[in-house]
């Protein structure tokens, strides 16, 4: 059984990023990237079905510019069997993502695709859902826990108020919440065999797909968090201020 | 003004009752018809007679349209949302947990780029959204012919329900398909627990908690305020704390009347996590921490110093109550 994981790459989200000078976009040139935090629990999920024999591929595919490539070595090195860099030199949006990996998906047949429930970034967290939509296949949204046995996998989903588990049968899209599990740490000789690795190009554009952005940035923005910041120098002011002020206590 | 925009919004409920997250939307698309006018329908996915009922009383609602029965499923309550929404100008759902798996499915459908998590409306085709865990805010122009939109239920005001006579019922059928996904288990978390995201109190600790121990004194405070318990990335990475108390970019957002903040140096993927709260206290030793420019007031001391002050005086307050 094979899986699909599709990743992103982000800036580091340790990062502040600021607004370019024209107020029209991010300046994220010359920032550290990192796989999108997501995405790294789907592939450490992918990763530990192989390692269960459940899944018997892993393929690690990206959509992005030459620098994406980089990152698919750092998932090959985490134990992903195969690497798909699909090349695109414009920012795809989430239609556009979801429209190339459901091509990607007829060509390579999985019965599992896993990504982050969201990226880091644009945070509008749809592709998987949009994802399952194109192939017409079930999905499990926000997931702290897979069970997958005889083709049924069983989904417990993060809800608004506690959780909801769901099962459906395969195939099927899978989004990773944060708790979902803890990404391993490669180690030095499977870094070093994934620096040798071949990573398989393909073009967006060579999808015949329509990619184009549907949104116009108008205008983009700093909100300031800054406040009062008051000192007090007691415990007894402290007491008196969230009597008076908060309304508590 | 230009054509009349036709706004339908996703209704999602609560033991029957209309939910905040649908009552917030309906403010959205009142917002959309203040830009150029128009109308609000709701699309319900379930026909019981009693959120039919609740959902016919809303105020701005000229008509409640139900599917002639309880569409089960996610992929086919989109199949069904969908095939309504294709003659709409804009469809609308709160941002909660079915809105996230039905919408994007809606989206694909219709072949346009959803817009998720509006916080403010600017013209019928420009929305103001959060990227970056907050800490930028992005407008953008939807060139999309339907606009599907998720609003953050904090950022609009629940809509009120009406004087009068309730809005018309339109029964529309269900188109086939199968339910293929089965719910086997709901959690309603633990009973009596406030939930981070809705609390009005949190109390949250960060790596200068120091331990298990600490949060338990954190946790004692929390449930003495009604509130609820959180922590930053540095205590969930040392396992003070568990991964789903973790607030900020990676974590959970928080809009709460009251954030008290202990031992937390106020990194800003916590920051953009926290900075829809009414009123921010910290506590931390550190006098240089960023989390005081961030704060409304604030204590240089250790938190350990004045927890017990804390607990104490709302032990005494309850006690008074009870005497």
């Amino acid at each position: 059984m094979k899986a699909i994981v599709a990743i992103k790459r982000v800036v580091d989200p340790n990062i502040e990023v600021r607004v370019t000078p024209d107020g029209m976009g991010v300046a994220t040139a010359n920032l550290k990237s990192t796989m999108n935090p997501y995405d790294e629990n789907a592939l450490e999920e992918a990763v530990r079905l192989k390692e269960q024999a459940i899944v018997t591929e892993v393929v690690a595919v990206s959509i992005g510019s030459k620098a994406a490539e980089e990152m698919l070595r750092g998932a090959l090195a985490q134990g992903a069997t195969r690497a798909v860099h699909v090349e695109s030199a414009e920012p795809l949006d989430s239609l556009a993502v979801a429209k190339v990996l459901a091509a990607i998906c007829e060509r390579e047949d999985p019965a599992l695709v896993l990504l982050g429930r969201q990226a880091v970034d644009d945070e509008c967290g749809a592709v998987g859902a949009m994802l399952a939509s194109l192939l017409n296949w079930d999905q499990g949204i926000c997931a702290s826990k897979i069970h997958i046995a005889d083709r049924i996998v069983t989904v417990r989903q993060s809800a608004d108020s506690g959780t909801v588990t769901v099962e459906m049968e395969l195939p099927a899209v899978v989004t990773a919440d944060f708790c979902l599990n803890t990404p391993r740490t490669p180690g030095f000789a499977s870094i070093v065999a994934a620096k040798r690795a071949k990573v398989e190009k393909i073009t967006a554009a060579s999808l015949g797909k329509d990619l184009r952005p549907r949104h116009k940035i108008v205008h983009m923005e700093q909100p300031d968090a800054g406040r009062g910041g008051v000192i007090l120098e007691t415990v007894e002011g402290l007491l008196e201020k969230l009597k008076m002020e908060a309304g508590f206590m | 003004m230009s054509t009349d925009h036709e706004i339908l919004v996703f209704a999602e409920f609560v033991q029957g009752a209309v939910a905040d997250a649908t009552r917030s939307a309906i403010s959205a698309a009142a917002e959309i018809v203040r830009f150029g006018g128009g109308r609000v329908t709701l699309l319900l996915g379930t026909s019981a007679s009693e959120a039919v009922a609740s959902a016919s009383r809303l105020a701005g609602v000229g008509t409640v349209i139900v599917p002639q029965e309880t569409v089960e499923g996610v992929g086919r309550l989109s199949d069904f949302v969908s095939v309504v929404a294709s003659d709409y100008t804009h469809l609308i759902a709160g941002s909660s947990s079915l809105a996230r798996a039905v919408l994007p499915r809606v989206s694909a459908s219709l072949d346009v780029m959803q817009i998720s998590d509006v916080v403010k409306i600017l013209d019928h085709d420009t929305f103001v959204r959060p990227i970056y865990g907050g800490s930028i805010l992005a407008t953008l122009q939807s060139q999309d012919s339907i606009k599907v939109i998720t609003a953050r239920s904090l950022s609009f005001p629940s809509c009120e329900d009406r004087p009068g006579e309730p809005a018309k019922v339109q029964v529309r059928s269900v188109p086939e398909g199968m339910a293929r996904s089965r719910v086997i288990e709901v959690e309603v978390g633990e009973v009596g627990k406030v939930e981070l995201a809705t609390a009005r109190v949190v109390v949250a600790g960060g790596a200068g908690m120091l331990g298990a121990e600490g949060f338990s004194q954190l946790g004692e405070l929390a449930r003495l305020l009604g509130g609820a318990l959180g922590a930053t990335r540095a205590a969930v990475d040392r396992g003070y704390a568990s991964k789903d108390l973790q607030i900020g970019q990676s974590g959970k957002s928080v809009a709460p009347d009251l954030y008290l903040a202990f031992g937390i140096s106020g990194a800003v993927q916590h920051i953009v996590g926290i900075k829809d709260a009414k009123t921010i206290v910290a506590i931390n030793k550190d006098a240089d921490a960023p989390i005081f420019k961030f704060s409304d007031f604030g204590m240089v001391c250790d938190a350990f110093e004045v927890l017990p002050a804390l607990i104490a005086s709302l032990k005494n307050r309850d006690a008074m109550r009870k005497a």
